[in-house]
């Protein structure tokens, strides 16, 4: 009966279309407050806190704060020149220098929709200037923006390092193999798709400008990877490092930000924060909570129970996320999910790490899967294009990510062969 | 009245905006101090990092104020969508005085929590500040939330509309 409260309860909020963090926060007070043995109100708000009270999470609005301050200038343009330049005799080069520059802005910015707008913005009209169909263009670029969660740094990938209990060092270092292999496809696509186009001639002149003008930018994803690599710098303080590099290279070298502008980009860093930080330390607590009551195992056993092979488990929740990432978005999903799958990976032999990294790609595709995809309704506004011909456009990228998602899935040493 | 409540609103916002900024532009030199001075000096200073929460801890809660201000909380739209449309503006609604209703309830959880701290006069481990004090932003956020809900439930010329830039 008290169970059946809990779903009546979250229904209702629901229709009501509540926020999230009113969801979370109520169907946590219910199960404190009436499933649990006793654990008062005031407990929840005691565990709210300290799970606020968390060094990781420290790492969240410097990495925010990083890609704030290196979005404000000319970067997009400057990585787009370094691309274009080196793609320029591949055949449909400019389309795979939009694949290569969101690439390396993800590395970035750790946001899809921020890749998506800030390459989208400049390469789609290149694009149909130099005569790439429409759908390819769209598609292209679509796509190659959901490269900003898997690439590291990433922002889902620290809400599921806390929520899972994961390293985030090691998500951010496994996520750079499948991250580069996705590109990769994507780039291969547009090679096939554009191959009548025509196309260009290297020429050294532009490349050694377009690297004089974009190096700095280049460098700022190897600071991060390379120092959290290392063993030098922990997550977070490769964010610090990051957010030092970030004003450094934009008030002295690059001169695209005031130093006036600074206050401005920490408050939008602010608001940016307060999407996730409620719901992340509401989650926190409800976690506590299913833990203490062994929800989660109690869960695992009963799968156990009727799924034998880790690979029937594997295309299950590969199913299971695709469909989680068509109605919820990526943070949402891993917060309320990965809690309760977790568990179940490492008891199919699954690495918790490996987990995190087939989550975060099937949740990348639900960037383009409607109804819910957030980087279409992007492509729509942005490319002035109806949310069916964007959908017609990410259609073939789909079934390309998707392929990428069964060998990231089956082969585990995509991911982590880089840990240590 | 709604131009004024508006008016005092968007004040407020201003006031929490700087303060997070504030006490995001601290917690950035905090950690990058404690870097450099480890690095640089081989001398630890625990007491950055730890301050450095304190502060992102302020900063997270009026960030989520912020964003009731914006209209950017994430949420399940798709179950809106079941209403027949001119039932639309009565169910949001009844949508902002739940959330005002929610966020009032835990005012009154956090106020209590934050109170027992302040009685049992819990201090830092490291940086021997009151921890009441960064406890103090959990009962005001949910505060300024209830105020915000319930002045968006009574005025809806007052509820934010998000655009594009807030999709990202």
């Amino acid at each position: 009966m008290s169970v059946l409260g809990l779903f009546a309860l979250i229904l209702v909020l629901l229709l009501f279309a509540q926020p999230l963090f009113v969801i979370m926060g109520a169907v946590t007070a219910y199960c404190y407050g009436v499933l649990g043995d006793g654990q008062s109100l005031t407990g929840m708000i005691e565990d709210i806190y300290f799970a606020a009270n968390k060094d990781l999470l420290l790492s969240l609005p410097l990495f925010i704060l990083a890609g704030n301050l290196m979005t404000q200038g000319g970067i997009a343009r400057r990585l787009i020149r370094i691309a274009t330049s080196l793609t320029a005799p591949v055949p449909a080069g400019l389309s795979v220098a939009g694949v290569a520059a969101c690439t390396i802005f993800a590395a970035i910015s750790g946001s899809s929709p921020v890749t998506l707008i800030a390459i989208g913005s400049i390469l789609y009209p290149a694009l149909r200037e130099a005569g790439y169909p429409k759908s390819l263009s769209v598609g292209v670029l679509a796509a190659g923006g959901t490269l900003g969660i898997i690439i590291p740094p990433s922002i889902p990938m620290i809400v599921f390092s806390i929520m899972a209990g994961v390293s985030v060092t090691d998500l951010f270092i496994a996520g750079v193999g499948p991250g580069l292999f996705l590109a990769l496809l994507l780039g291969i696509y547009c090679v096939f798709r554009g191959w009548h186009l025509p196309r260009g001639r290297w020429s050294l002149t532009e490349i050694t400008q377009a690297f004089r003008e974009g190096t700095l930018a280049l460098f700022m994803p190897l600071l991060i990877l390379g120092g959290i690599y290392s063993g030098f710098f922990t997550a977070t303080e490769s964010a610090a490092i990051a957010v030092a590099y970030a004003v450094l290279v934009e008030l002295l070298f690059h001169r695209e930000l005031k130093a006036s502008k600074i206050p401005a980009v920490l408050g939008e860093t602010a608001e940016l924060l307060g999407v996730l930080f409620l719901i992340l330390v509401l989650a926190v607590s409800l976690n506590k909570y299913m833990t203490f009551e062994e929800i989660p195992q109690g869960l695992v056993q009963t799968l156990a129970a009727s799924i034998q092979s880790p690979v029937a488990f594997l295309i299950g929740v590969n199913l299971l996320l695709l469909v989680a990432g068509c109605f919820m978005d990526a943070v949402s999903a891993i917060l309320v999910l990965a809690p309760l799958l977790t568990p179940m990976a490492i008891h199919y032999g699954v690495n918790p790490v490996h987990f995190g990294i087939l989550m975060i790609v099937n949740l990348e595709i639900g960037y383009l899967t409607p109804p819910v995809g957030v980087n279409l309704f992007v492509a729509s506004s942005i490319f002035k294009e109806s949310i069916g011909s964007v959908i017609r456009a990410v259609g073939p990228l789909i079934l390309v990510m998707l392929a990428g998602l069964g060998v990231i899935t089956f082969v585990p040493k995509l991911s982590l062969f880089l840990l240590k | 009245m709604s131009s004024r409540v508006g008016s005092f609103l968007n004040g407020l916002h201003r006031l929490e905006k700087a303060v997070a900024a504030t006490g995001f532009g601290g917690l950035s030199l905090l950690v990058l101090s404690d870097i450099v001075l480890r690095e640089g000096l081989h001398r630890s200073f625990p007491f950055g990092p730890k301050l450095a929460i304190d502060l992102m801890i302020w900063g997270g809660f009026l960030g989520a104020s912020l964003t009731s201000a914006r209209g950017t909380h994430l949420r399940a739209e798709a179950f809106e969508k079941i209403w027949p449309v001119s039932w639309r503006p009565a169910v949001e609604t009844i949508g902002q005085w739940m959330t005002a209703a929610f966020c009032a309830a835990l005012v009154y959880l956090a106020f209590s929590y934050v109170r027992e701290t302040h009685q049992m006069g819990e201090v830092g481990v490291v940086t021997g500040i009151p921890v009441w004090i960064s406890q103090a932003m959990i009962p005001y956020s949910f505060a300024s939330l209830t105020l915000r809900h319930l002045a968006y439930a009574v005025m809806p010329t007052l509820r934010p509309r998000p655009g594009l830039e807030d999709l990202a």
